[in-house]
């Protein structure tokens, strides 16, 4: 418990700091809160009578439940049904894990080591059944049967005494019928009736047309990205395509698309071998969970291009100045057409996360993005990256690189003991070389097709992958890089690594096949088997251990370039101003966490043009607070 | 830059470093005086990057190893971090981008608090070819440098002009304070400069790998 508060208060205070560098384009550009990295209901509202141990335990359960299903922030776990058993369509598995129901989604993760995921929004369940039945073993359960949309039906089996069935059941009612309620709604209203559609969406799916395109799968469509028309990178007889997309074809069939996938370690399997172009673009969505997002608020990425295209923001000439310099080979972007794409991608989440605004190295990530996905999947890509997969990384004070540069550092540290003794008697900072790794997701430090495949894992596992990669670099060329005593030579010799990457790891060897190995599926290779102890929880477990350190190294640089930036001093001392400092920061971090809970309505409802908010800016009673922390004759 | 690399021996190394604002022409000067290239699209640049030729000066052959940084404001604090060991330094801005101008000041103050003591600056106002967009006139740009005492330079990347004079001027700069007057007791004043000749000698008997 103590440690979520830690978190809560920890990122109030990076948000504190960081309003702090961006005052002016903030106040220039009053911009909505991105509702994403708004923090969560129960932290804002105060609410009667629920003791705060409970709300705190409730939050914590939420954000653990959305985490792992990479559900958006809006929602919350109604009903779990502890052990539930599935037995999959078509095949003899069964699963043994817990049911889960959130606002709009029904979850399932199976507790087995080779388990099964199943994350499907309610718009897309077409029929609930709760009959009475018996198990193999010749029991009586419950089999709860839900029906998605193209007629795959998916059964649980839950023993019969269990009362959470019951209630599991009826919230699952409830939540169906407020959901059909919006659906009319929406549709009486003539307004966003694609919203809650499944139909619309489903004609964004590169995976749609792939199973209508039947046996010919090579028929299948482009799904809409640069690709479509500037090619994807690579030989697709080389990268195997045809037989991939047979593959993924095949997988579809049997556990469902999109938005009613179900996830089998096969799943991942199919994703770790490599994905194929054409459906790069969904699977990343759907792994990462940016799928939902962009589900729950279609046409909110075409309203922040139109306030783009009226109002640029103040990060609009910092965009500007890096289109041609993203992804500067590629075909699609030596044409207007990459160049317009990219430019409203990154305007529109400038506009949509205005705390972050643009950082270079987004533009890179997204230009590469936007090879196999439209503009909109680039846009809530991008949302689950910085709000969940790498927070903080691309924010202004950049918390979030900084902060995994130190576990990564630790991480190396104890697992490269001597090489890490090495670099530092030579006084050579890792992050010189693996900073800008974990930035772009290796896509400016590795040849393109490589990254890609970086980039599955990434999407898939989290950001654990990037640990993961990153030691096995270090690892496999630990030998040249104990000798290195300079910092060129060891970004020298790690250039060189990236370049020979599509070479044999065994070039001597005399069996054909092992000579055929790359060193990148070797990289893969350890990656995975020499660090299956870096797992998703160890890292973020790492990231709350840490960040207390980092938050007082940001907010140590954030104010010593403040002083430094002072001109007229009026009289004070050096001592004076940075005691002045620190307290004028106490009283605003107070008053900006009371308004907080104060103006939740007010906030939620996009309407703060009229407060000034600029995040650094005192109102009569912070200043009166802040002259009685200085002044004697206040008091 | 394999062709630059590909030298045999040298005598000195320098550090140089190359600072200022977000698509001023940094890695396209860097590219001009390590390739004699020019392309006008160039990956941004993320964190830190390098690159190395060896000039001849005064009959000593010496590899300078030039880090060229990221220029968005909001890596200053990861950038100002490899400061530490830069022998001289390049200001950069854009002549037809006040802005970048006016931010010199700032790149300035940043390195008086993070370089080494005593490093050797020069100042580059580069686009200067492009004459129908410039904001900055050669005057403004000379002033600023007397203001800081330091040397000042307008160059193009593209037009290939005064880019190469720039890094010898700085090169030659920093073998006079280090290298040249090396036993006069007030050079050694800063403790990292004296290190990285040391390392320099050393890395030389060593011939290191990349070379």
């Amino acid at each position: 418990m103590l440690s979520q508060l830690t978190a809560n208060t920890v990122r109030r205070v990076l948000l504190n700091s960081e309003f702090a560098q961006r005052q002016q384009q903030v106040r220039k550009h009053g911009n909505a809160v991105n509702p994403d990295t708004r923090l969560p209901t129960e932290e804002r509202q105060a609410r009667v009578g629920v003791p705060l141990a409970e709300q705190i335990a409730e939050q914590r359960r939420n954000d653990e439940f959305r985490n792992e299903f990479g559900l958006p922030r809006s929602e919350e776990l109604l009903a779990v049904i502890w052990t539930a058993v599935l037995a999959v369509p078509g095949s003899t598995t069964v699963y043994r894990g817990r049911l889960y129901l959130s606002t709009s989604f029904v979850c399932y993760m199976s507790q087995s080591f080779r388990g099964c995921r199943i994350t499907i929004p309610l718009a897309a369940v077409r029929r609930i059944e709760r009959a009475q039945t018996t198990d193999t073993n010749g029991l009586h359960c419950y089999e709860l049967i839900i029906t998605v949309w193209h007629q795959m039906r998916i059964a649980f089996r839950v023993p019969l005494d269990n009362n959470a069935c019951n209630y599991w059941y009826d919230a699952l009612r409830a939540q169906l019928k407020i959901m059909v309620a919006e659906q009319q709604r929406a549709k009486d209203s003539e307004t966003g009736m694609t919203r809650y559609t499944i139909k619309g969406f489903c004609k964004t799916c590169a995976s749609e047309s792939l199973l209508a395109a039947g046996e010919k799968v090579s028929a299948a469509e482009i799904p809409e990205c640069l690709g479509r028309e500037f090619g994807f990178p690579g030989d697709s007889k080389m990268l195997k395509e045809l037989p991939k997309r047979q593959r993924w074809a095949k997988y579809m069939r049997e556990y469902g698309r999109n938005l009613t996938t179900v996830r089998t370690s096969e799943f991942d399997r199919l994703i770790r071998v490599g994905l194929p172009n054409n459906l790069r673009g969904e699977i990343w969505e759907l792994s990462s969970g940016a799928m939902y997002l962009r589900f729950q608020n279609r046409g909110l990425y075409d309203k922040y291009v139109s306030d783009y295209l009226e109002h640029p923001g103040p990060c609009a000439e910092e965009i500007e100045k890096d289109l041609t310099r993203s992804l500067p080979e590629y075909a699609g972007y030596q044409a207007e057409e990459g160049i317009s794409a990219l430019r409203r991608v990154l305007n529109a989440y400038s506009l949509h996360d205005a705390e972050l605004g643009y950082c270079q190295a987004m533009n890179i990530v997204a230009s590469t993005m936007l090879v196999f996905m439209s503009e909109e999947q680039v846009f809530w890509t991008l949302t689950v990256m910085c709000n969940r997969m790498v927070p903080g990384y691309y924010s202004p004070s950049m918390y979030g690189a900084s902060l995994d540069q130190a576990i990564f550092q630790s991480l190396a540290e104890e697992a490269m003991p001597m090489l890490a003794e090495s670099f530092k008697r030579n006084d050579i900072q890792l992050s010189i070389a693996c900073l800008p790794w974990f930035l772009t997701l290796f896509v400016n430090s590795m040849p393109l097709t490589y990254a890609l495949r970086v980039l599955d894992c990434f999407f898939l596992e989290g950001p654990r992958v990037l640990f993961q990669i990153g030691l096995a670099i270090l690892k496999i060329n630990g030998g040249a890089l104990l000798e290195v005593t300079d910092d060129g030579t060891f970004l020298f010799i790690l250039k060189e690594y990236y370049r020979t990457l599509g070479d044999s790891a065994y070039p001597d060897a005399t069996n054909a096949r092992a000579r055929q190995v790359t060193k990148f599926h070797e990289l893969l290779y350890v990656a995975y088997s020499d660090f299956p102890a870096i797992t998703h929880a160890r890292i973020e477990e790492l990231r709350r251990s840490h960040q207390l350190r980092i938050v007082h190294s940001v907010e140590d640089f954030s104010k010593r370039t403040f002083l430094r930036s002072i001109i007229d001093a009026s009289g004070f001392t050096r001592e004076q101003l940075s005691l002045l400092y620190d307290r004028y920061y106490v009283v605003l971090f107070s008053t900006r966490k009371s308004s907080e809970n104060g103006n939740t309505a007010q906030k939620t409802t996009e309407d703060n043009g009229t407060s000034v908010n600029d995040g650094v800016t005192l109102d009569i009673y912070g200043f009166a607070r802040f002259m009685f922390e200085i002044s004697s004759w206040m008091r | 830059m394999a062709a630059s690399q590909k030298n045999t021996s040298y005598d000195y190394l320098m550090k140089l470093l190359i600072i200022g604002d977000s698509g001023v022409g940094k890695s396209c000067l860097l590219l001009r005086f390590s390739d004699d290239q020019f392309t006008p699209s160039f990956i941004t640049t993320i964190g830190i990057d390098f690159k190395i030729r060896t000039i001849e000066l005064d009959g000593k052959r010496i590899k300078l190893q030039i880090w060229d940084t990221a220029g968005q404001e909001r890596f200053r604090t990861i950038t100002t971090a490899y400061y530490r060991g830069a022998m001289g330094i390049l200001l950069v801005y854009d002549v037809t981008d006040e802005r970048s101008f006016n931010n010199i000041e700032n790149w300035y103050m940043n390195v008086e608090q993070h370089a080494s003591e005593g490093v050797n600056k020069i100042l580059i106002g580069n686009k200067c070819d492009v004459d129908d967009r410039r904001v900055v006139t050669e005057d403004m740009g000379r002033a600023l440098a007397d203001k800081f005492n330091i040397k000042f330079k307008e160059t193009s990347a593209k037009a290939n002009i005064n880019v190469e004079q720039a890094f010898l001027e700085l090169a030659s700069d920093i073998k006079r304070r280090l290298l040249d007057t090396a036993s006069q007791p007030e050079n050694a004043t800063s403790d990292g400069n004296n290190i990285d000749i040391n390392d320099t000698q050393r890395s030389t008997s060593q011939n290191t790998p990349c070379c």
